[in-house]
């Protein structure tokens, strides 16, 4: 027996524009505090001060930018909800991919660098 | 069948299909241009599950460094400093391959079809089951 609910015929979008936004905001808060990581455990490990550096400024951009991110992304989530065109989100997923490999890259520098 | 059990399209007089009508910059219009708008909700949750991969794959990130961090008195060093290296590199992979997983679920759904398996959740199971048993033996040989 199916005992799904059935979708509202307004096919309202209710709280999912705010549910989206705060998942950018933890996100965001996550890929700050990994770069927050990688820049310690470069000043830890004595690495390259460059390196350091660029993690550090990186982990405080991404940080000081999270909530104006997420709140423009729920500005534009719902512009297009009211517009009732497609969802835009292929260059914000494409960022926020671009960060997670360039941590990945500079924590295996790191990693490496230590091991030597 | 239940309305939400399958993908309808966004029922709007502008949900046509082609270019002029993709969301996004031009890449992105090809990369997309293809069926109708879906229904925002699935195109939001599509979003939403990108970026809990994202989120996974900056944890095992943060496991590597963490590991490589803390394995300076630590009598398997190599060992450690190679699962630190593997954990960064599959966060790395896995953040690259999660979103061309939301673009292979918002295609589909772009054309009505449903949405496509995907074994990466299997091969990352494995992949840390693995790393998990391989920690186990070192620790135990160590100690």
């Amino acid at each position: 027996m199916n005992t799904e609910p059935d979708l509202p015929s307004d096919m309202s979008t209710g709280l999912q524009a705010e549910r989206t936004s705060l998942a950018w905001s933890r996100t965001l808060v996550v890929v700050a505090a990994i770069f927050g990581i990688i820049s310690v455990h470069a000043l830890v490990t004595t690495q390259p001060w460059p390196l350091t550096l660029a993690t550090t400024a990186t982990a405080a951009a991404v940080l000081t930018g999270s909530t104006p991110i997420a709140r423009r992304r729920l500005d534009i989530i719902k512009r297009d909800l009211h517009r009732h065109t497609a969802v835009r989100a292929a260059t914000p997923t494409v960022a926020v991919s671009g960060l997670t490999s360039l941590a990945s890259i500079l924590a295996l520098i790191t990693i490496i660098a230590q091991s030597h | 069948m239940s309305q939400s059990s399958r993908f309808m399209p966004h029922e709007v007089p502008s949900a046509v299909s082609g270019e002029a009508n993709a969301p996004g910059p031009r890449w992105a219009r090809r990369l997309l241009s293809v069926g109708v708008d879906p229904d925002p909700r699935f195109s939001l949750a599509n979003e939403r599950t990108f970026l809990a991969w994202i989120r996974t794959s900056l944890g095992m990130i943060a496991l590597g460094v963490g590991i490589a961090t803390f394995v300076s008195t630590n009598a398997a060093r190599g060992f450690s400093m190679l699962v630190a290296a593997i954990l960064v590199v599959l966060g790395g992979i896995l953040g690259t391959l999660s979103w061309f997983r939301w673009l292979n679920v918002e295609r589909s759904m772009r054309l009505g079809r449903g949405i496509p398996p995907s074994r990466t959740a299997i091969y990352l199971a494995m992949a840390i089951s693995v790393l998990a048993m391989l920690s186990l033996a070192v620790i135990l040989t160590v100690s």
